[in-house]
């Protein structure tokens, strides 16, 4: 009883099961790692945008036209935003390191000052990776377009209408700004991919190729090509079919009466 | 003492990560004093470093745009230097007047929030020539985008629901409904899937944070 | 017979010409069906006894928020009326001048002829950074997170200041943007005040279902549509109508592009 009404004590109200939730989610995560490590190659569903990257960056090569990836509005410090935008920017490190070595140009832009930081570490990166170190030069491939929603949009079209890239991908957190960038990509004729958790509908009216919800945070893993990155991806279904048991199971015995799971999850 | 820099410069990153997000977890699930004052004083660390962001961006803009304006090599120098003059207009004026006083907030509103109006206002011709262009039916899932969504803007509007009053309630119930539930589907698996990222961060697996954090 | 393919700028052409160039200069003066919800906002606003203290706050950014002005303009008018007193808690950086523009459109204050008095029937706070911390950290106690207006007045030297203390003083709050879920959270379910939001129409389409989840409690209405409602409840035309009038256009030739762009494609596909 004492034990209880410590834990009760310890414990914010209302977070316990969250906490419990939590703590499950990072033991599936690190299992799943170590099943990888182990050798275990997941078969995970093949992501239509993902592969569409690949094959746009090669008609790219082709046309000669560059490729533009915007992270998105936010910060990395917010709330809404944060892991949408790295997200983004691990797409946007994997992308120009591909898109180098077949000499592609790869140019990313933000409205954050934090993310033009973040952008100009993995431009350099990439680039290293890529074998072309001396391609790289501070201020070549990241601009930055204020710090305002619309003030992005307007120069990021502005960008768009100037480079004419033949890709665009739109990887991280948007608002109502996609429809102005996504409309003067379409003007110039780029293929547009996107994957974002907010502004869906202005992205699947303006993308060719869209990644809806966890797909986007799978596409970060699986572009990496990492066999144990890859492997996180099979935890976060594991994680998704546990949320959604206990979601039903949950609804099915409240509506006989029964407030058990109702109850547990507010403790 | 290369090799001890370099591993410190690697792992201090993913120490102090590990640190925020055990001190910001804490304080939300446990209500521990000791837990509480750490966070506050992460927190207050990440409020500081946040603003020192923006000082480091304004110098690396400044600069940039101060060689290129210098070098001429590129059609935008104009704009990059009006963007310089503004900049330093605003710094000096807010820093003069204050924020608060009539000019400052006279001048914001006459010209940013004046600019960002026009540009929401220009937002339905874009929106327009993406709906002419993107809801073909070519297929069945194009066929219920195009459909759900000319249904909702059709619902909503006066044309339909005067005749048809019941027309918003159907408009309601869609929203309320099926939309509803695939948002909360996003939420939930875009939640999730943000959890599994943080792990991975906190793990050192995730390459984007590698590739900020790890230099060359 | 092959339609071709319009050119984006003859989209932008005839939207500029129908939805903005014509109705402005001849209205349509569109009707609109009520809502019961904007009838019960309307009645709550209403019943507000003399001395009351609403609280707008919530709101980020003007651009975004002139569609909940819409709405909040006509209840301002007819709490001014009703000797209810204002007082705007800004928690985004745009928000001091928005709240500002509402008042000044209103024209409740003093030197428009109205009723309202700066300091005795309204006051301006300054921007309260923090988000939900420190909208929790007002509530709790109004004068240690704001000790003095936008003026840099102390609260002890305005008489509404002076009476200001905690949440417990505030009647109704209402929320001009989207940050209506955290006022729900904090202002509604942990305090108890009656919230409404003369939301834009995006949110009001991702938060109606907090009216289900406090009823009685959380009321909204619908973007320009809900403004306009409002604005006839209190018999004004304002800036709701105007935008009534455009949606009117505009949903139809959304309709007639999409049904164009169909058949454009379709008889492509025959031709070919």
């Amino acid at each position: 009883m004492i034990q209880t009404a410590v834990v009760e004590q310890l414990i914010r109200t209302g977070r316990s099961f969250q906490l419990v939730f939590l703590i499950a989610s990072g033991i599936a995560v690190y299992y799943a790692y170590n099943v990888a490590k182990g050798g275990k190659l997941w078969d995970i569903r093949p992501i239509e945008a993902l592969d569409a990257i690949g094959e746009s960056i090669g008609r790219c090569a082709e046309m000669g036209r560059p490729v533009l990836v915007t992270p998105g509005i936010s910060s990395m410090t917010s709330s809404s935003g944060g892991a949408q935008m790295l997200a983004g920017l691990t797409v946007l490190g994997e992308v120009a390191q591909q898109a180098a070595s077949i000499g592609v140009e790869c140019t990313t832009n933000s409205s954050n000052q934090q993310i033009i930081i973040a952008s100009e570490a993995i431009m350099r990166n990439a680039l290293t990776a890529a074998g072309k170190p001396e391609l790289y030069a501070p201020g070549k491939y990241v601009r930055w377009f204020g710090g305002g929603q619309f003030s992005y949009a307007v120069g990021c079209a502005g960008q768009i209408l100037e480079e004419k890239p033949g890709l665009i991908i739109f990887m991280g957190y948007f608002l109502a700004d996609t429809i102005v960038t996504g409309e003067t990509g379409a003007r110039v004729g780029a293929i547009k991919i996107g994957g974002t958790l907010g502004a869906i509908p202005f992205l699947a009216m303006m993308c060719d190729y869209l990644m809806i919800g966890e797909e986007m945070f799978a596409a970060s893993a699986l572009i990496t090509k990492d066999p144990f990155i890859t492997g996180t991806i099979a935890s976060q279904d594991w994680i998704k079919v546990a949320a959604t048991a206990v979601m039903s199971i949950g609804v099915i015995l409240y509506a006989v009466g029964i407030k058990t799971i109702y109850t547990i999850m507010g403790i | 003492m290369g090799a001890t820099l370099t591993y410190v410069r690697l792992n201090l990153s993913r120490v102090l990560i590990i640190v925020g997000a055990l001190a910001a977890l804490g304080t939300w699930y446990f209500s521990v004093p000791m837990v509480d004052s750490v966070f506050k004083e992460v927190n207050a660390w990440q409020i500081n470093i946040s603003s020192f962001t923006l000082f480091t961006g304004l110098m690396t803009i400044s600069m940039r745009y101060i060689r290129a304006i210098q070098r001429r090599d590129s059609d935008i120098w104009p704009f990059q230097a009006y963007a310089l003059v503004l900049i330093i207009v605003w710094v000096l004026m807010g820093l003069t007047v204050g924020m608060y006083s009539d000019t400052y907030q006279t001048a914001y509103l006459s010209t940013k929030i004046t600019l960002h109006i026009a540009i929401l206002g220009q937002i339905i011709f874009y929106f327009t020539s993406g709906a002419y262009r993107t809801f073909r039916i070519r297929t069945l899932r194009t066929a219920a985008l195009a459909i759900s969504a000319v249904l909702i803007v059709a619902l909503n509007a006066p044309w339909v629901q005067n005749p048809f009053p019941a027309a918003s309630n159907f408009a309601m119930w869609l929203l309320n409904n099926p939309q509803m539930a695939a948002s909360r589907t996003v939420v939930i698996t875009g939640g999730i899937g943000s959890i599994v990222l943080g792990i991975r961060v906190i793990l050192g697996l995730e390459k984007g944070a590698q590739r900020i954090t790890e230099g060359e | 017979m092959k339609i071709p393919d319009l050119k984006s700028q003859y989209v932008w052409v005839t939207v500029a010409l129908l939805a903005y160039i014509i109705p402005g200069v001849f209205p349509l003066g569109t009707g609109f069906p009520m809502s019961d919800t904007t009838m019960e906002i309307y009645d709550i606003v209403q019943s507000l006894p003399e001395g009351s203290i609403c609280a707008i706050g919530g709101s980020g950014v003007f651009a975004f928020d002139l569609e909940s002005s819409a709405g909040t303009i006509p209840a301002l008018k007819i709490m001014a009326e009703n000797g209810v007193r204002i007082i705007n808690v800004p928690l985004g950086t745009e928000a001091v001048q928005y709240e500002k523009f509402l008042i000044d459109a209103s024209r409740i204050e003093t030197k428009y002829g109205g009723t309202h008095e700066y300091g005795t029937d309204w006051i301006q706070f300054p921007y309260i950074p923090g988000g939900a911390s420190g909208l929790v950290a007002f509530l709790d106690d109004i004068h240690a997170a704001s000790p003095a207006d936008v003026y840099g007045t102390p609260l002890d030297e305005l008489p509404l200041g002076r009476e200001l203390t905690n949440w417990e003083d505030i009647d109704l709050w209402i929320c001009p943007h989207w940050g209506f879920p955290t006022i729900v959270q904090y202002v509604t379910g942990e305090r108890g005040i009656t919230s409404i939001s003369f939301a834009q129409s995006g949110a009001y389409a991702r938060y109606s279902p907090y009216m289900m989840s406090y009823p009685g409690q959380v009321y909204m209405t619908n973007g320009f549509l809900g403004g306009a409602q409002m604005e006839q409840l209190v018999g004004m035309k304002g800036l709701g109508h105007a935008a009534i009038d455009a949606y009117q256009v505009l949903s139809l030739l959304f309709v007639v592009f999409v049904a164009l762009g169909n058949a454009t494609m379709l008889t492509a596909g025959e031709e070919e």
